[in-house]
């Protein structure tokens, strides 16, 4: 067994360490909850993954101190209604590390090694959106946060690597919860999480993965791209819904309510609603965090009109997006297509209301308008997903 | 969902879950399907999606 090299579901490390973490759960459940709290038996179990299996132990302690500090710092001292600053200050670390990933893997530069051996630490971006979130939403609550309680939130094992995005006083209250949350309902449903999650990571993504991506052969024809393009659009749902699934299936078994990050998308019938069923919790955040706060802004400094405001609103709040992903033009540009798609369903909604009645499919059959919107959407994502992968760019 | 659908769906997913495991984990069926190219495929290390 090797140390500090698991990262959550992916080796059979990590499978050893869900099965002891469930079993001391409801060990502690059935005899020993009046000795250990649930928050502190979280923390240890927490503890135990970082300190044992948990790549870069100490950079990642360190990142949650950090991170846990300027919560406090800015919760104490910063009074502004501006939300840049303290976002920035929150972000720091991450996008240091995003503007290292634009240096090349091979660079020879020994200070580039060094600062991207200190910084890249695992589920980095995923945890400071959560704190981000965090600060926003108790900005102006007097209620203290206690170090335990932070640390479970935001060091939170099954979603540490790419989500779901929870939120503190969802989180809070499950932990408050504590053991009477671990029931046989609960745990059933995690088993049919957890078992959805494998087929999909290891048996359905593997498989177009080695059986149709790897053998693929660029040949320059509009065969090759589109057979690659919608493949790759299944390979990557089912890589990444799994792997929700498998955190959501852990939450449950140890008596967390994840919350769900994918709910049938490929049935979207306009971006609005892909969004809430594509890598849902990142939607809802960057709906709360950053559309909202931008909408607002211009809403306060009456600049521009309604339709505009939220135009604009949307297509920066998804280049943001395209940049979170990485400092690099197909990733930006991804986003910003996504950001297109919005504004575009945004002023077609907008033309419809105006002239009371739908612009572009006017009295056609509505499930026929249902098809057509599921067909249009799926492929439109597909593309954006395309350029994403960086295989055209 | 009603208990039929349930089992049905369980089913199906323990059924793709057994055959799958067998045909890409124990039989490397891609070895048999792709026997001239010699390389490695496998994508068990890591998320597409993941991120530091």
């Amino acid at each position: 067994m090797k140390l500090h090299d698991t990262l959550p579901f992916v080796s059979s490390e990590f499978y050893y360490f869900i099965a002891i973490a469930v079993c001391l759960f409801l060990v502690a459940k059935i005899g020993f909850k009046k000795w250990i709290s649930y928050r502190w038996l979280l923390a240890l179990v927490i503890f135990s993954f970082i300190v044992l299996l948990c790549p870069k132990p100490i950079q990642f302690g360190f990142l949650i101190v950090y991170l846990y500090l300027a919560l406090l710092l800015l919760r104490k001292f910063y009074k502004h209604q501006n939300i840049i600053l303290p976002m920035l200050v929150l972000a720091t670390p991450m996008i240091f590390m995003k503007t290292l990933g634009v240096f090349p893997e091979d660079t020879k530069s020994t200070f580039i090694i060094s600062a991207k051996n200190i910084i890249q630490i695992i589920g980095l971006s995923y945890i400071i959106f959560k704190v981000i979130g965090l600060y926003i939403d108790e900005r102006r609550s007097a209620t203290k946060i206690a170090f335990v309680d932070f640390f479970n939130f935001t060091a939170f094992v099954p979603s540490l690597l790419i989500g779901p995005l929870d939120r503190f006083q969802r989180f809070n209250s499950d932990v408050k919860n504590g053991y009477e949350n671990i029931t046989a309902e609960l745990f059933l449903q995690g088993w049919s999480n957890f078992i959805k999650g494998l087929l999909f990571k290891f048996i359905i993504a593997e498989a177009l993965h080695r059986l149709i991506l790897s053998h693929l052969t660029d040949d320059g024809t509009i065969t090759y791209h589109l057979l690659y393009m919608y493949t790759y659009l299944f390979y990557l749902f089912f890589d990444f819904a799994g792997y929700s699934l498998l955190a959501i299936g852990f939450g449950n078994f140890i008596g967390i309510n994840v919350p769900i990050n994918f709910d049938k998308p490929f049935l979207a019938v306009n971006p609005k609603e892909f969004w809430k069923r594509w890598h849902k919790t990142l939607g809802d955040w960057l709906n709360d965090y950053f559309f909202k706060p931008i909408f607002k802004y211009f809403t306060t400094k009456q600049i521009f009109t309604s339709i505009q405001r939220q135009s604009i609103a949307l297509f920066l709040t998804f280049s943001l997006m395209g940049f979170w992903n990485g400092f690099k033009l197909h990733y930006i540009l991804s986003g910003m297509l996504f950001g297109l798609y919005s504004v575009t369903h945004n002023y077609y909604i907008y033309k419809c209301k105006v002239a009371g009645k739908d612009v572009v499919f006017g009295k056609l059959n509505p499930i026929l308008v249902k098809i057509i919107s599921i067909i249009l959407m799926f492929n439109s994502v597909a593309f954006a997903i395309y350029l994403f992968s960086g295989k055209i760019l | 969902m009603s208990i039929s659908k349930q089992i049905i769906k369980n089913t199906l997913i323990y059924f793709l879950l057994i055959f799958g495991y067998m045909y890409l984990y124990l039989v490397d069926i891609d070895q048999i399907l792709f026997p001239q190219e010699n390389m490695e495929v496998k994508s068990k290390i890591d998320f597409v999606y993941q991120q530091f």
